[in-house]
């Protein structure tokens, strides 16, 4: 009888709503999307491409989850549930059988509507029609061609043609290549069972293709993924994530956000690389072997990176002092560093799993073929340095009714050691509460390591950090989260212990999938150095970055929506004297005639920040798969325009034109991305062929 | 470290003017809408609202230092259309120790608002033959509820502005005002504003959970000295027995604990 009464008032819900993915669902999704990567400014501004990280929920976004036919596998790459909601939702789907609507799920014990409104874009609830696997199914696969075209209108000085001479008197000054970025990407996939594809791309200033090297960056795969013991297969470039990522997570992940999620990460284990972010994927082999609740997971990887070479005064032994991971190989300088570094990897991981119980255990090996030797500065005391490293540890992973304790812990061959364990609890109505706790020994060496934490691999910090998600009523609902973090021994840049705090409160109202209002507020304190240059003891000052934003979007018509959002930003550092205030306003149109083959998309955003230091963020809406979120800097405004349009069912095009004016300068940028004037015009086009 | 404490204003009680008990500390000092049997130091309105007669003890020791022991003691009782109310609070050892005694009344101003008003007798003393100071003064707080979900509360300490006996010096008047929120029932969320006429506005936030009815599990966050703090609690029929624990950033662990009964009958 509550079953009847719960599909009843689920069909309610169905009038009410589109039956399919309608627009507004897509314009929800990416504002979803954006909540998950706006924290990561850091690594936007670092030009890291976000789209590797985003590229699978936009994926969903076209082809939704089913709810009524996915695994537990598939239901973890909604990001946003957890393994007690998933648990729940399995249990109820075993028991009621199919969900008649994707509403349903607010009836399951813990998901409330407020998780249900994060998950509402990615998934469907369709009826499922069994059909018998064949091996013929291996021919039916997709073919994706994506090809990606960018460039500037306005040429940098670096793009000055210089004769050879003087090229190599100052080789750090003049790119070798043309502006235009290029990106062509094959794949053939048959879903869950093979992937193969191929990725070329050229950064701007990088040649196109260069003698000594062929293409920038060629990258390939060929995945398989089965049933029986072999359970996957890869040869070529992928990537492999384990336990928390204490012990090897290659590639990007999305951690540090305000979601109670985010404190416990999802390993996929192995998984093809599909990114042109150059520096983070494996390239060698990977097989993972499963036999009842166990899985063995094991790769190699032999791949050259970029890097330095310097040469030690007394016997001239060469030794690398750093690597590169920028990616860039525009001017002589950057070629010359272009793959001189041989890395060697390789990795061992066993996972038992039970229903409520997973167990792992993980060791890693390293080496390169010149040692690596920090310099002798005090920060760099305990950083790895010579040819060869072992890392070993364990991570588990336990749920007891509404609860979830995880963690793990790893130790690197010097005995420094590292552990990462976090909590989660909810409550029946929806309500979630995290906490978790990290203390990264400064002795701990692992270059692959990347759990959760602020600095790069895992080392020298201690953390702790508690969320909180509460349903405030029907439509509003409230997430809290605090980290205090700490970091014991000296920093680059930092000549004393330092430490600070980062809170975050973010009311949301929505009243359905078109509409919602939103209120962020963002406190960031933490301790600096008054004279950053000097290399030991310091006196330390404390620097406050308080940032508000408000946002609202909303359907105006079935055809339009609109985004509006005003951010404000106060920095002060106490030894600095006068603060630094920056305020942006930006409004979004979106729109989408119904029945037509065209979307289209425009900005118009005003920005004044006092300096670079109150620099403001902000999402922008960008061709499939690229991710923007572009620093509003300086006096000025910047305007984009992104059409999408899809002549047939194989073809879809997209072009984006974006400028940005500044009324405060005559000069943009500064050494080899000089460019004379104050606009910066900049197009981008793209298409995909599906077969 | 007691040096450290009254560096300032050899006139300034540190100690005995911040809010009592573990579970105001554990929200992050968040007290003034709270309503239990320590409700008699933190807002002296919610002993309006407490049982036939109350008790509560606190125990508190800043940092783990033995010269910093804090012990407060106190009872309410019902009395006509409200309660009579008496605390005493101490704090140090016969170097320096800080009291404050008081008693007062509260009563129910209507269905949803309370009212409690304390006369309040406070004493410094430092050793050694320095002496010590005497002041007498007023502190009462006005709490409002809206349904079962939505409390109000505010309090003021010395609003008439009293000064030590004997010298010029000035007692501060410290107002705190705050809400909280109970999304669900087995949840409270409340944060709170609090301005010491000495000292910058302090704003604190915290949040309580109740699993299975008897178990509390609370954490808070404070502009303050205190930056995080974390407690739990356990309730067994009439009797609450609450633990916290502080974290200074410098200074380290801040241990409390506390044990209250409200009889209804």
């Amino acid at each position: 009888m509550k079953r009847l009464c719960l599909i009843a008032i689920s069909f309610c819900y169905m009038c009410s709503s589109h039956s399919q993915h309608p627009d507004s669902l897509d314009l929800a999704g990416f504002q979803i999307i954006e909540r998950q990567v706006e924290h990561l400014e850091e690594l936007a501004e670092a030009g890291i491409d976000l789209g590797e990280l985003s590229e699978g929920m936009v994926n969903l976004l076209s082809n939704p989850i089913n709810i009524n036919s996915a695994r537990r596998f598939d239901l973890k790459t909604l990001v946003f549930l957890n393994d007690m909601q998933i648990r729940n939702l399995l249990d109820y789907r075993k028991k009621y059988g199919e969900f008649l609507s994707t509403y349903e799920l607010k009836h399951i014990d813990g998901i409330g509507m407020n998780t249900l409104r994060k998950i509402m874009p990615f998934i469907v609830a369709e009826q499922v029609h069994e059909k018998e696997r064949h091996i013929k199914d291996i021919l039916k696969g997709k073919h994706e061609i994506l090809f990606r075209f960018q460039r500037k209108l306005l040429n940098p000085v670096g793009y000055t043609q210089v004769s050879d001479s003087m090229s190599a008197k100052s080789p750090g000054s003049y790119y070798v290549g043309d502006p235009s970025r290029l990106y062509l990407r094959y794949r053939y996939r048959v879903p869950g069972k093979l992937s193969m594809g191929f990725l070329v791309e050229k950064d701007p200033g990088e040649e196109l293709y260069s003698k000594a090297y062929g293409p920038d960056l060629l990258s390939f795969h060929a995945a398989y993924e089965g049933k029986g013991i072999i359970r996957k297969v890869i040869a070529g470039d992928f990537h492999a994530r384990f336990g928390q990522g204490l012990l090897f997570w290659s590639g990007l992940s999305f951690s540090g956000g305000s979601d109670p999620a985010s404190v416990k990460r999802y390993a996929p284990g192995i998984t093809p690389n599909t990114s042109a972010n150059e520096t983070t994927f494996l390239r060698g082999a990977g097989l993972e072997l499963g036999w009842k609740q166990i899985r063995l997971t094991t790769l190699f990887s032999i791949k050259k990176v970029d890097a330095s070479i310097q040469y030690s005064g007394n016997d001239s032994t060469m030794y690398i002092s750093s690597l590169n991971t920028s990616g860039y190989h525009r001017t002589l300088n950057e070629i010359e560093n272009k793959n001189v570094l041989q890395s060697f990897k390789t990795v061992i991981n066993t996972e038992y799993r039970r229903q409520w119980f997973r167990f792992g255990v993980t060791s890693c090996y390293s080496k390169y073929d010149f040692e690596i030797r920090k310099d002798s500065i005090p920060a760099y005391t305990f950083s790895f340095s010579g040819k060869e490293n072992i890392c070993a540890g364990i991570d588990f992973d336990l749920i007891f009714r509404r609860t979830n304790l995880f963690g793990e812990v790893g130790v690197s061959r010097n005995g420094g050691w590292a552990f990462y364990a976090g909590l989660t609890h909810m409550t029946g109505n929806g309500s979630i509460f995290a906490i978790s706790l990290r203390e990264y020994r400064k002795e701990y060496q692992n270059d692959m390591a990347q759990a959760a934490g602020l600095r790069d691999h895992n080392a020298n910090e201690r953390g702790l950090r508690l969320m909180m998600e509460l349903p405030l009523s029907k439509h509003f609902s409230l997430q809290a989260s605090c980290d205090h973090f700490e970091f014991p021994w000296l920093t680059y840049g930092g000549s004393n212990p330092q430490r600070g705090q980062d809170y975050r409160l973010r009311i949301t109202y929505s009243k359905d999938m078109n509409q919602e209002y939103a209120l962020r507020y963002r406190f960031r304190n933490k301790t600096v150095n008054i004279d950053p240059l000097s290399s030991w003891f310091d006196m330390l000052s404390s620097e406050h970055k308080h940032e508000v934003q408000a946002s609202a979007r909303s359907q105006l018509s079935p055809s339009f929506s609109y985004k509006l959002l005003a951010a404000y930003i106060f920095k002060e550092i106490y030894h600095k004297g006068p603060s630094n205030q920056g305020s942006l306003l930006l409004m979004d149109v979106y729109c989408h005639p119904p029945g037509k083959r065209i979307r289209l998309n425009m900005r118009y955003a005003l920005f004044h920040t006092d300096n670079y230091n109150s620099r403001i963020y902000s999402y922008e809406h960008d061709v499939l798969y690229a991710i923007s979120m572009p620093a509003y800097y300086g006096k000025g405004f910047r305007v984009y325009f992104l059409a999408k349009y899809s002549p047939s069912r194989w073809l879809d095009t997209w072009v984006r034109l974006s400028l940005t004016c500044y009324t405060d300068r005559a000069v943009i940028s500064s050494g080899a991305d000089e460019i004379k004037g104050n606009k910066l015009p900049e197009v981008k086009f793209q298409f995909r062929i599906k077969l | 470290m007691l040096c450290m404490l009254h560096t300032v204003n050899p006139c300034f009680p540190q100690v005995v003017l911040s809010s009592v008990g573990a579970r105001a500390a554990a929200l992050g000092s968040c007290s003034v809408t709270l309503c239990d049997a320590l409700g008699i130091f933190n807002n002296q309105a919610s002993a309006a609202h407490q049982g036939k007669i109350s008790f509560a003890l606190a125990f508190e020791n800043p940092y783990l230092l033995k010269e910093t022991g804090r012990v407060s003691i106190g009872g309410s009782a019902k009395a006509g259309r409200g309660a009579l109310l008496a605390g005493i609070d101490h704090f140090g050892n016969h170097l320096y120790s800080e009291m404050k005694a008081g008693a007062g009344y509260a009563l129910k101003l209507g269905k949803n608002v309370v009212a409690g008003l304390q006369l309040d007798y406070l004493r410094i003393s430092i050793g050694e033959g320095y002496g010590s100071y005497h002041a007498v003064t007023l502190e009462g707080g006005i709490m409002a509820f809206a349904g079962d979900k939505i409390a109000m509360g505010i309090h003021c300490f010395n609003p008439v502005s009293a000064g030590w006996m004997g010298t010029s010096e000035k007692l501060p008047i410290i107002v705190r005002a705050g809400g909280s929120y109970s999304p669900e029932e087995s949840i409270i969320i409340c944060a709170e504003i609090t301005k010491n006429t000495s000292v910058k506005a302090i704003i604190s936030a915290g949040c309580e959970y109740r699993y299975q009815d008897r178990f509390f599990i609370r954490a808070g966050i404070s502009s303050g000295t205190t930056s995080i703090s974390f407690g739990a609690g356990y309730r067994r029929k009439s009797m609450n027995i609450d633990i916290a624990a502080s974290w200074h950033a410098y200074l380290g662990f801040y241990p409390q604990l506390s044990f209250t009964i409200s009889k209804k009958q």
